[in-house]
């Protein structure tokens, strides 16, 4: 038996819509200790990891491991049902094939059931090593999608370059050539609006537009964003869903061409 | 040009009112820049920027290397996306290498009625299917199964197999034995006994489904004659030949490098074979590897060599879980070192049971300047930092990767030509050593069998790749 309440059913619905068009189907797994999904995109390129605790949750119940395959745009399609102020209750039976989402309206005058067939997906859970990152930054998330947008329209890579004064996003196209530059800035009144920048070692990676975009999705479910980045380790873009968790999205960056295929 | 001209200007003032450029610390100098001739381009910005008075020098240099690529759309070094597998140093789940790759990315309607689609999954049942690691939805490809046998090949990760009573396993790398675990309970598995040590230490598969097989000798298995012959892959790797009831005879390659003693072997050179099932991963002409023995007779002339211009070198070959031993072995006994493994990949070496490369392996990695790491692991960062552990004893490193990716056309057999890959104190060798045949063997064999069918059983994904195989086939049959 699973089952659990989400007063802030509204962030179930954003971490879909910033997921559904990366990865098709996935597997949810659920533990007494929280509710996850990783799903690696049909290309190997981009990894999704998204993390719920269960302390997140107004309500919580897991009674043993459970993993649900769902199809994420039929999910998204039942949680578009839910309005932005609804109360969201996943349910699930130890043996069943179904799940439940149950949506209340906060004036407690509406109830919705929607039950979605479960699906047996083949996927396996991958053990992401442990890094250090040379360069980790965070930003108002806000900014980081809008610098992802303005660039794509002018070239479809990114090369991202860490220094200890700041962070460079820079792209080339047929009409020309963009730079943007976010300097460390901490000597603000929020928090959130902070560009920080924690280096070990410079890095410069090359990253494909595309990707970058589909992750700013997540954008509504945090202010700040973090880019953790090594030389020769997928990019990570997390952002940070308050008091329960995070989503996650690794990307693998463009390298020369002389780094054989194998 | 001047149109080119008014877009680069233009672009430069949509810039400006996106404030950009006109950010608070940059005003000045973007200023001074718009009065050299509106030039956008990336030096004046960089240049803007580091007069700005941050330290954005090293960035500079690395625009210098990393952008220049970009930006010289001419033939130099282009950029390739990278995939995470590959970053991770992590294996790529088999069913890439066949149809179900295209799976995951078709847009998928839920179609309720479709309880076995194609694609591998399969609407849940009941409760005890929910098994994330479960592959067993998916159906096995007819190049796996053995034509009138109750015979799989190589086909682990689809569960139980209607019909299939015996499982047979050409040897023991994770593309060939994917699917197997200690929970495995669905049939005999046969292998040769090196194989079948593996599958018991690494997997920990229950000794009762595992049945060795001596290399060739004939069993006889549900009335099917059964002989596992050298495979001149892996250690352990074996060919399959089936000779059925009707006697009809099909072989099965598993993985392997054809050579001219194969064409000797009693077995092949007795009878025809009806049906090959051909490991074809490098069946395309470009692919013509040199001899394995000519590669490592390289891999210990440049490595004498450069000893003995840097004695302080940590030498590193990149090998996957088995094989390649031939190449550290030689250079171990060329320069009479120990050979550095980690412990796990101890184990698996000792229980081959080679007296010759036991004796020469040593679990200290000071204690010798021959090491064997993960192929994956062979990138000049990961090695710099590698060497950092034994800073004390080497000033720089001499890495092989040795594998047929390596190849490339222009240098073909001539080896001396290859060009390492140096960073600093770090050089990397990418040497062609091949455990898989080049097209030219494929040929040789196929011409030497004459099968009536050949079923190609890798890069089999792409219709067009096959196609190409088999105009490939045709042409070498029409002789």
């Amino acid at each position: 038996m699973l089952e659990f309440r989400l007063v802030q059913g509204s962030l179930l619905k954003k971490v879909m819509e910033a997921i559904k068009d990366l990865v098709t189907d996935a597997n949810f797994e659920c533990s007494s200790t929280g509710f996850s999904l990783q799903a690696m995109d049909s290309s190997h390129v981009a990894l999704v990891a998204l993390l719920l605790r269960s302390e997140g949750f107004e309500h919580y119940r897991c009674d043993r491991n459970l993993s649900m395959g769902m199809n994420l745009n039929n999910m998204s399609k039942m949680l578009k049902c839910a309005g932005n102020d609804d109360i969201i209750t996943i349910k699930a039976d130890d043996g069943g094939d179904i799940v439940t989402f149950m949506f209340e309206s906060p004036s407690q005058d509406k109830i919705s059931d929607f039950e979605m067939k479960l699906m047996d997906i083949s996927s396996e859970q991958l053990g992401i090593p442990e890094s250090e990152y040379q360069s980790i930054v965070r930003m108002p998330a806000a900014e980081f999608q809008r610098i992802c947008k303005d660039l794509s329209s002018i070239g479809d890579t990114v090369i991202i370059s860490v220094t200890k004064e700041g962070v460079k996003f820079s792209t080339r196209g047929d009409i020309g050539s963009a730079n943007i530059v976010c300097r460390q800035n901490t000597s603000v009144d929020k928090p959130e609006e902070a560009t920080v920048i924690e280096m070990k070692e410079p890095v410069s990676l090359t990253f494909a537009l595309r990707y970058m975009n589909s992750f700013t999705k997540a954008t509504p479910l945090s202010n700040s964003v973090s880019l953790s980045m090594s030389s020769d380790l997928p990019l990570v873009v997390e952002y940070k869903i308050a008091d329960m968790g995070y989503l996650r999205f690794y990307l693998a960056p463009k390298i020369e061409d002389e780094e054989e295929q194998s | 040009m001047e149109t080119s001209e008014a877009l680069d200007s233009s672009l430069f003032e949509e810039l400006d009112e996106n404030g950009f450029l006109l950010s608070d610390f940059l005003c000045e100098e973007v200023a001074e820049g718009a009065g050299m001739e509106g030039n956008a381009g990336h030096e004046s910005f960089a240049e803007a920027f580091y007069r700005s008075g941050s330290d954005w020098s090293c960035l500079v240099q690395e625009d210098l290397s990393d952008l220049k690529p970009e930006i010289a759309s001419s033939s130099s070094k282009k950029v390739v996306q990278a995939d995470l597998f590959k970053l991770w140093g992590l294996k790529k789940p088999v069913q890439s290498k066949n149809e179900t790759k295209l799976a995951p990315s078709r847009k998928r309607t839920v179609d309720l009625e479709s309880i076995d689609d194609q694609s591998g999954r399969k609407l849940l049942r009941s409760s005890d299917e929910i098994n994330p690691n479960s592959n067993q939805q998916r159906t096995c490809p007819f190049y796996k199964k053995i034509h009138g046998t109750p015979f799989t090949v190589d086909a682990f990760r689809y569960g139980l197999i209607e019909g299939c009573a015996a499982y047979f396993l050409s040897h023991f790398h994770y593309d060939h034995y994917g699917g197997l675990s200690k929970k495995w309970s669905h049939g005999p598995i046969y292998c040769t006994h090196l194989t079948a040590r593996l599958v018991k230490l690494s997997l920990s598969v229950n000794p009762r489904f595992i049945c060795p097989m001596e290399l060739d000798t004939e069993y006889i298995i549900e009335g099917v004659k059964v002989t596992m012959l050298e495979a001149n892959h892996c250690p352990g790797a074996a060919l399959i030949h089936f000779r059925l009831k009707d006697g009809r005879c099909y072989l099965h390659t598993g993985d392997f490098r054809a050579c001219r003693e194969m064409q000797s072997h009693p077995l092949l050179m007795a009878q025809m074979v009806n049906v090959l099932y051909l490991d074809t991963t490098y069946c395309n002409p470009k692919y013509r590897f040199p001899l394995k023995e000519d590669v490592v007779n390289f891999v210990v002339r440049i490595t004498k060599s450069s000893v003995a211009k840097q004695p302080k070198t940590l030498i590193v070959v990149g090998a996957y879980s088995i094989g390649k031993e031939h190449v550290y072995l030689a250079i171990s006994e060329a320069l009479g070192v120990q050979i550095y493994v980690d412990s796990s990949r101890k184990r698996i070496l000792q229980s081959y049971g080679w007296s010759g490369l036991d004796k020469r392996l040593c679990s200290d990695g000071k204690s010798t300047p021959l090491h064997v790491l993960p192929i994956s692991s062979l990138h000049p960062e990961r090695l710099k930092k590698y060497l950092e552990a034994y800073r004390h004893q080497y000033l720089s490193v001499l890495a092989f990767r040795p594998t047929g990716w390596t190849f490339s056309e222009k240098i073909g057999s001539q080896l001396d030509l290859i060009k390492p890959n140096s960073k600093g104190n770090i050089t990397i060798y990418g040497v062609p050593y091949s455990e898989h045949s080049s097209f030219t063997e494929l040929r040789d064999f196929v011409q030497f069998l004459r099968p009536e069918k050949i079923i190609p059983t890798v890069n089999v994904g792409k219709a067009a790749a096959r196609d190409q195989m088999h105009s490939h086939f045709r042409e070498w049959l029409k002789a």
